[in-house]
């Protein structure tokens, strides 16, 4: 029953004539408690634990924690070593351990310095996978003001028939395809004063680029009759981006949780995502599994979780947006310039970010002047990569 | 004195030509004994082609003795009049006018605009009031001598005087008039029927009756038995509502109680009002003590009390939430209300069951002598009162209503969002009171509203409040009597959501409260020194704590229904007010409170040794209906002592214990729709206050400037807390949640308030802390590993400016300011990333503070013109709330995405709010 109130908390704050803006007060000083975040997976992937430090609030560093002793156990005796590959990860190796349904699993750390900490037994819950992922077409926002945004809502439905999964949680990764309006296949050299082929692994075309999600999707169906979700929103695909402007694609993964896991996100969302309505919850730090062995009192965050999963892709072509609706490329500002006069060249280029596309030719065939875009209508490595990934078709 | 009564008495003025001889021809042959002079002269208007007109009030313990000796009318009327100090005047055309003076024989000459009222309605000032008893009375005070009972009769030593005090303008009840005789220091006020009674010894007395707005009368009086004596009070100032504090002058270094602040509807409609809506409990919160956690909260905090300890009555039944739209806007119709008491220490022993406060709204009686109404217009709601006689004049009713009158601001409001929502407010109060006799009255209120929102057509809220309540007052002898009063109230909130995305979710949960309560009162004053009260009250609780079910074919939520709730809970009290010399007053009350919870119930047992958890439940045990589960009992002690270092200052103490049976969960920093109520069980022990407060107060100027003093501390024993993450919606293992915690407040009042003249109003700073110690056995029952803590309400500085200015009758303006420190707030002390985000670390609870709060509101007042035949009295008042705009935080709070994290501020309003409201009275 937790969904009602943002709602009326997102109303009221307008009806009040509200106003919202950044405000940074005077934090205290940092802290730098424990963080581990572990998860044993069902199937084939490989377990991995995160092992950081908190930091000052608004801070763009990251504290992490390596040369720490990793081990996750099962009940039937199992016990499995971590090894450390970015600093402060830590994988299992999947040839060894195996995320089965039914068998608990106890994450167990000693840091460098000597302190050990353990989590409380987590049983896996198996999945029964994603059934279906669709979309829909909405518009968030107001038209009338004009901050409206009209996009690809993709939703996903699923059912566990013996009713046993309950608590879902969801990640994605999107993956899109995406061209520039002004390709460029050649350089400019200043030295020789002429165009010099740009080789093929560097063209700047046809990109692709990542977003992995960093909210907290959760929802369970403990209220309903049967084990059923429907339309559950996973992502909004804007069609003010240029995500959907050739080929979009959305990774999927489902995870199920126990009933203490989904909690202990449940808290996690309730006081970094759902804040700010007139009926706040007071905040608090959300309790996790995980304890020091040494003491107490020695404060540990973070949750170890053994959860069933299911991963899909899903797939989607600009061909596939409804009739009616215009698909941005993101490049509508982009225009292709010509230059006449050698200096303006070299200024624009120099300093104006514009890069050299192509030479103008006369009607004789004798070079006239040069053809200019926005380095970012030309270039698309500028936001993606041209490497194609592996599961791209 | 009513309107159509002065008309007449003008009109027949003016015709008037001092033929005394008609009525001096008039033979009388009838045997008069002990008579009343109203009985007496409705028989002789029968007989007779004569006709009375006098104030009831003059002539009300007058009696006519006459033997059957013919006589004339003149005759009888000049001996009887004359022991009262009254004269009388006949024309030609039968009128008799009873007057307290000779009248002129020679019409005056008045200008146009001149208003050609009786002498004794025409004064224009406030009368100031003279402490020194020395002193002559002031000039404008009205003197007259009544004689009550017999000379000579059988009552040697004391007589009893009592009465029903009244505005002569709408007959309504004056409560808290007081009736004072200066030379004995011996004084009392008057109740929530406007009556009082006083035991005098035999003798010549001048009695003051005050009220505040009202002029002030003096009466010298021969008592020479015990009798009535009604008084009718007139407007200080005519036609405008006088504005001023309401609390007796003198009662502020006479009277015992303390932490008593009362305000009457003319000071609140002085008030600037939010959205052009005067509130109650707005204008409580500018009183020192009072505060809340922010703009657009519900309820109110009382020296460090949450929102849920106090106990909010109209027309004796309480209130189970008190807000519109969430908490904007009061329940509490302007239009009705007559005015409130709010008691924050001394609470007198018959209040009980919150642990707090008492908010104790009366609302008006109905105008007995004609037909009334008024009404208003603002931008959010329209009023309509109608009020008048009721089956003669003896009877009156009134009906309010007020409601939204359209869903126009959220279709003026941004988002496609807001403009699918609909909403609004009603609330409806009736009240009829008979007069049954002259010792019997009976009252019958109701009152109900009801709130809806629909946000985007998928969410709904309803929440509505329903009580009623039938009183009836006996007047046993002039020195006892009684008032048996039944109460109900109820409260219920139902939330349905259709999904919008999945209809396999949609479903309709309900809570409901029913209250039903009986009791009887009783006061018994045996004599000037002493006033005894005592009485006992029941009542029985049934809650329903929620049930959900599904909404349409398709919906798979699982119907789910908690077993109700029952209790009985009672109480007998009994309390002295004794005036042992001039200096020395005590109050002494006891009242012993008990509480039965009963089946049928389903109740859990947890393991010896454990934390609460459902994990950790061993057994239940089922009982049946009416079976006991728990009973709890205990003394409530109510002490107050007055002790007056001089004419015009006094210390006062008091000692004060409270229990409260009945709990509000809410874990949010402000009351949110969706908090319920929950009974003590097995599990959740009573919460009991104990209050200590000390108080100096010294008037200055006449009475006229009061200042006071108060220092309290309160011991606050097993309050409701909530462990971190509670489930409080439909959560059958409720106890699992609840933490009996342990808080203490302590503070400062300092107060200074002028009551009269063309500039009045108070300023009042307040020092004030309040913790919270919330220290169980295990570490998931500890916040801030057990040690105390500020309470979210807890706002150190409290400074409050409330000054009215009223230019002519017509034009008045209003100010207040208000300044606090900014409430407690929990802020993240580090970040860190977690599930592919950066998330918050937080660690102590409420161990920062947002930004300091303040406020400057405006108001003018024009009053229409004053001309007596209109049809329709009008009045227009603009009021500008948070004039400078300030950005008031009402919380801060960090937001965690991709990007890292980022604080925010939010304001309720951001902004000035400029209102307009149009009012008017027929």
């Amino acid at each position: 029953m937790n969904k009602p109130l943002p709602l009326v908390g997102t109303l009221f704050i307008l009806f009040a004539i509200a106003c919202i803006e950044p405000f940074s007060p005077e934090l205290g000083e940092a802290q730098n408690i424990l963080v581990i975040e572990g998860q044993v997976l069902e199937g084939n992937e490989p377990a991995e634990v995160r092992i950081s430090r908190t930091v000052e609030v608004g801070s763009k560093d990251e504290l992490m924690v390596s040369t720490a002793q990793v081990i996750i156990r099962d009940n039937l005796g199992g016990e499995f070593v971590l090894t450390e590959g970015e600093p402060g990860v830590y994988q299992s190796d999947t040839s060894q351990l195996i995320g089965t349904p039914g068998i608990e699993y106890q994450l167990s750390v000693m840091t460098a310095a000597g302190q050990s900490y353990e989590s409380t037994w987590e049983i896996l819950r198996g999945t029964t996978g994603i059934e279906r992922i669709h979309t829909a077409i909405e518009e968030i926002g107001d038209s009338v003001v004009g901050n409206s945004t009209t996009g690809v809502r993709v939703l996903l439905d699923t059912r566990d028939s013996e009713n046993n999964s309950r608590y879902y949680r969801w990640e994605w990764e999107e993956t899109w395809e995406y061209a520039v309006p002004f390709p460029t296949y050649f350089t400019w050299d200043f030295t020789t004063n002429s165009s010099v082929p740009i080789p093929e692994e560097d063209w700047g075309y046809i990109c692709w680029r990542s977003q992995v999600s960093s909210g907290i999707l959760l929802t369970t169906t403990a209220q309903l009759e049967e084990d059923i979700i429907e339309r559950q929103p996973i992502r909004f695909v804007s069609l003010k981006t240029n995500r959907l402007s050739r080929k979009y694609s959305l990774l999927i993964k489902q995870y199920v949780l126990t009933q203490e896991a989904y909690s202990y996100w449940k808290s996690l969302e309730a006081f970094n995502e759902n804040l700010g309505t007139l009926f706040d919850p007071i905040p608090y730090e959300a309790d996790g599994n995980i304890r020091s062995t040494d003491s107490p009192k020695v404060p540990v965050i973070g949750y170890f979780g053994a959860y069933g999963f299911a991963k899909e892709r899903f797939w989607m072509e600009r061909q596939e947006v409804p009739q009616g609706y215009r698909v941005s490329n993101g490049y509508a500002e982009c225009t292709l310039d010509s230059l006449f006069d050698y200096n303006d060249f070299v200024s624009e280029v120099r300093f104006s970010n514009y890069v050299y596309v192509d030479s103008i030719i006369g009607d004789l065939g004798q070079f006239v002047g040069w053809l200019v875009a926005k380095d970012f209508c030309t270039d698309c490595k500028l936001a993606g990569t041209n490497v194609k990934p592996d599961f791209w078709p | 004195m009513s309107r159509n009564l002065l008309l007449s008495w003008i009109f027949g003025m003016c015709l008037a030509l001092p033929i005394r001889a008609q009525v001096d021809e008039l033979t009388i042959r009838k045997d008069y004994h002990d008579s009343y002079f109203v009985p007496f002269v409705q028989e002789i208007e029968a007989q007779y082609s004569v006709r009375f007109f006098y104030v009831p009030a003059w002539v009300d313990s007058l009696q006519i003795n006459q033997p059957a000796n013919p006589t004339t009318l003149g005759q009888i009327l000049d001996s009887s009049l004359n022991q009262v100090d009254l004269y009388w005047h006949a024309d030609d055309a039968g009128n008799i006018i009873l007057a307290p003076y000779e009248l002129e024989n020679n019409l005056p000459v008045y200008t146009e605009t001149a208003r050609v009222l009786p002498r004794r309605l025409a004064a224009t000032r406030p009368t100031q009031s003279s402490v020194n008893t020395n002193k002559a009375p002031p000039a404008t005070a009205k003197k007259e001598t009544l004689k009550i009972g017999v000379a000579g009769g059988s009552e040697v030593g004391t007589a009893t005087l009592s009465g029903t005090i009244r505005d002569v303008q709408n007959t309504e009840v004056l409560i808290g008039a007081s009736v004072v005789v200066e030379a004995m220091k011996a004084g009392v006020s008057t109740d929530h029927y406007g009556y009082y009674s006083l035991t005098l010894p035999t003798g010549l007395h001048e009695l003051t009756f005050r009220s505040y707005g009202m002029e002030e009368q003096k009466v010298t009086v021969q008592l020479n038995g015990s009798g009535k004596l009604d008084r009718n009070m007139t407007y200080a100032i005519r036609e405008l509502d006088e504005v001023m504090i309401e609390a007796e002058r003198d009662q502020n270094i006479a009277g015992t109680q303390m932490g008593l602040s009362r305000l009457d509807i003319g000071t609140l409609k002085a008030l600037p009002a939010f959205m052009g809506e005067i509130d109650v409990i707005k204008a409580a919160l500018m009183l020192p003590g009072v505060q809340s956690v922010g703009e657009g909260a519900s309820g109110f905090n009382v020296r460090g009390g949450s929102a849920d300890q106090n106990l909010i009555l109209i027309n004796q039944a309480p209130v189970f939430n008190p807000s519109h739209v969430f908490g904007f806007f009061s329940v509490f119709n302007p239009d009705l209300v007559k005015s409130f008491d709010l008691y924050k220490s001394g609470i007198p022993a018959q209040f009980g069951g919150r642990i707090s406060s008492v908010l104790d709204i009366a609302m008006k009686d109905g105008n007995k002598n004609k037909l009334a109404g008024s009404g208003g217009i603002s931008p959010v709601t329209g009023r309509l009162t109608v009020e008048g006689p009721l089956l003669g004049n003896q009877n009156s009713f009134i009906i309010g209503a007020r409601s939204t009158y359209s869903d126009w601001i959220l279709k003026r409001l941004p988002g496609p969002d807001l403009r699918n929502s609909s909403g609004g407010f009603y609330d409806v109060n009736a009240k009829v009171n008979f007069q049954l006799s002259e010792n019997d009255r009976l009252d019958i209120a109701a009152y109900h509203s009801r709130d809806r929102f629909r946000f985007n057509g998928d969410t709904s809220y309803v929440y509505r409040n329903l009580n009623g309540s039938v009183s009836w007052k006996h007047l046993f002898n002039d020195q006892l009597y009684g008032v048996f009063s039944g109460v109900i109230s109820q409260y219920n909130f139902e939330i349905e959501s259709d999904e919008p995305l999945s209809e396999l979710a949609a479903f309709q949960l309900d809570y409901a409260i029913d209250y039903k309560e009986a009791k009887a009162d009783f006061t018994y004053i045996p004599d000037v020194r002493h006033q005894i009260k005592l009485g006992t009250n029941q009542i029985l609780y049934s809650l329903r704590p929620g049930e959900i079910r599904p909404v349409g074919q398709t919906s798979e939520i699982v119907r789910e229904e908690l077993e109700t709730e029952k209790a009985w809970e009672g109480s007998v009290y009994f309390s002295e007010e004794y005036d042992v010399n001039n200096r020395l007053k005590i109050y002494a009350g006891l009242r012993y409170s008990y509480y039965l919870m009963y089946g049928a119930q389903t109740v859990y047992q947890y393991a010896d040794g454990q934390p609460k958890e459902e994990s950790f439940i061993v057994d239940s045990t089922v009982y049946n209906p009416g079976e006991a589960i728990r009973f709890y009992h205990g003394p409530e002690w109510r002490f107050l002592a007055r002790y007056g270092l001089s004419e015009k200052s006094a210390v006062k103490g008091s000692l004060t214990r409270m229990r409260q049976y009945l709990h509000m969960l809410s874990n949010t920093t402000s009351i949110s729709p969706t908090d319920t109520w929950k009974l003590s069980d097995t599990h959740i022990r009573p919460q009991v206050a104990d209050q200590v407060s000390l108080g100096y107060y010294h008037n200055f100027r006449q009475n006229s400037i009061e200042a006071s003093a108060e220092i309290y501390y309160k011991w606050l024993h097993d309050i409701i807390e909530f462990k971190n993450g509670a489930d409080l919606l439909l959560n059958p293992y409720i106890e699992t949640d609840i933490i009996n915690a342990k808080g203490r407040a302590y503070g400062v009042e300092l107060l200074v308030r002028k009551e009269r003249g063309k500039l009045n109003g108070w300023i009042s700073y307040t020092w004030s802390r309040t913790e919270v110690q919330v220290n169980g056995e295990f570490p998931e029952e500890r916040v801030n590993e057990g040690r105390f803590f500020p309470a979210n309400f807890d706002l150190p500085h409290n400074f409050s400016f409330v000054g009215n200015l009223k230019l002519n009758r017509r034009l008045s303006f209003s100010s207040n300011f208000i300044y606090t420190t900014g409430r407690p707030i929990t802020y993240p002390v580090g970040q860190y990333q977690f599930g592919g985000g950066t998330r918050l670390y937080y660690s102590f609870r409420n161990q920062f503070r947002i930004p300091d709060y303040y406020r400057w509101d405006l108001s003018v007042n024009i009053e229409g013109n004053h001309k007596i035949k209109k049809l329709a009295h009008s009045s227009w008042s603009c009021s500008i709330f948070n004039v400078l705009g300030r950005r008031n935080p009402y919380s801060v709070y960090f937001v965690g995405n991709s990007r890292g994290i980022q604080g925010y501020k939010l304001s309720v309003f951001g902004q000035a709010i400029t209102t307009v409201t149009y009012n008017f009275k027929f």
